[in-house]
């Protein structure tokens, strides 16, 4: 049995070695994935285990300088990382217009990195909308409430 | 456990709805003191892409379709585009969306933002 380390920083598996085959054949994994081989804890590139030799495809069994490690996606689990679309939809309409936008601009950062493979990037920029999102939330309420004081006073003034 | 907190939530949801409901039919947000305000149109005077929805939903409510399109034609596009993004994009995702769209969304509403604000023919008619 065989363990994978993502891009994405997670582990995989455990799986049987027919299946990590499977996944270099796919291009899920290549040399340069760190792998956890059978009865060991160390994490070693793909490319020092003599069995998957023959799988390996002919370019990438020459580790290439800056070639992508791997996969977030392996295993066919796809990361999900929130975009915040409607909360950021539903401030931009009820109540801040500006921090409202900025939100939906992160939203839609979050998904053009995800669908580049930059999942750190999309997490990131998945923050930012929700940062966004709150404050355009909670200066709602606080100019609000502020509202509701100031007509409170004005009608107190009145005489 | 998280079935239960996913009730309660549900069951909020609901009764938030039915007083939003009940507010919005029996008083006309014009008229009425203590509904949320939109603070750009308070610093700026100027419609923002959401201001009229209220005054819209309290007209829905009462059945006057035409006037709610008047205060807000927007919501008459983004509701039934939501309800439709729910149906596809459930299943995989909102990280599914392709980010052009949301860019376009984003250009839709800017754009609505700024022709409602034009005092030209077409676009007045939409001032709320």
């Amino acid at each position: 049995m065989y363990k994978i380390l993502g891009a994405d920083q997670r582990e995989y598996g455990p799986v049987t070695a027919d299946q990590l085959r499977q996944w270099i054949t796919e291009g899920r994994a290549n040399s340069q994935t760190m792998i956890q081989g059978p009865d060991s804890t160390e994490w070693k590139p793909l490319s020092s285990f003599a069995e998957f030799a023959g799988v390996m495809p002919a370019a990438a069994a020459a580790p290439v300088v800056g070639a992508p490690t791997s996969y977030a996606g392996i295993g066919g689990a796809q990361p999900k990382v929130p975009t915040y679309l409607w909360q950021s939809i539903v401030v931009t309409a009820c109540c801040c217009l500006p921090f409202g936008i900025a939100a939906i601009v992160f939203a839609a950062q979050v998904n053009s990195k995800l669908a580049a493979g930059d999942v750190q990037g999309a997490m990131d920029s998945s923050r930012k909308a929700k940062m966004w999102c709150w404050i355009a939330f909670g200066l709602g309420v606080v100019s609000n409430l502020a509202f509701v004081a100031m007509s409170f006073f004005a009608k107190s003034f009145e005489r | 456990m998280r079935a239960r907190r996913q009730h309660l939530i549900y069951a909020a949801v609901l009764a938030g709805l039915c007083l939003g409901v009940f507010l919005l039919y029996f008083f006309p947000p014009a008229e009425t003191r203590f509904y949320p305000r939109c603070i750009f149109h308070a610093v700026t005077g100027l419609e923002c892409p959401g201001c009229g929805s209220l005054r819209a939903a309290h007209s829905v409510l009462h059945g006057d379709f035409l006037t709610a399109f008047r205060l807000n034609p927007l919501l008459f596009v983004l509701l039934p585009l939501g309800g439709l993004a729910w149906v596809a994009y459930r299943p995989a995702g909102l990280n599914a969306i392709p980010a052009k769209w949301i860019w376009a969304l984003l250009g839709l509403i800017i754009a609505f933002g700024v022709l409602r604000n034009l005092p030209l023919a077409p676009f007045n008619y939409f001032k709320p």
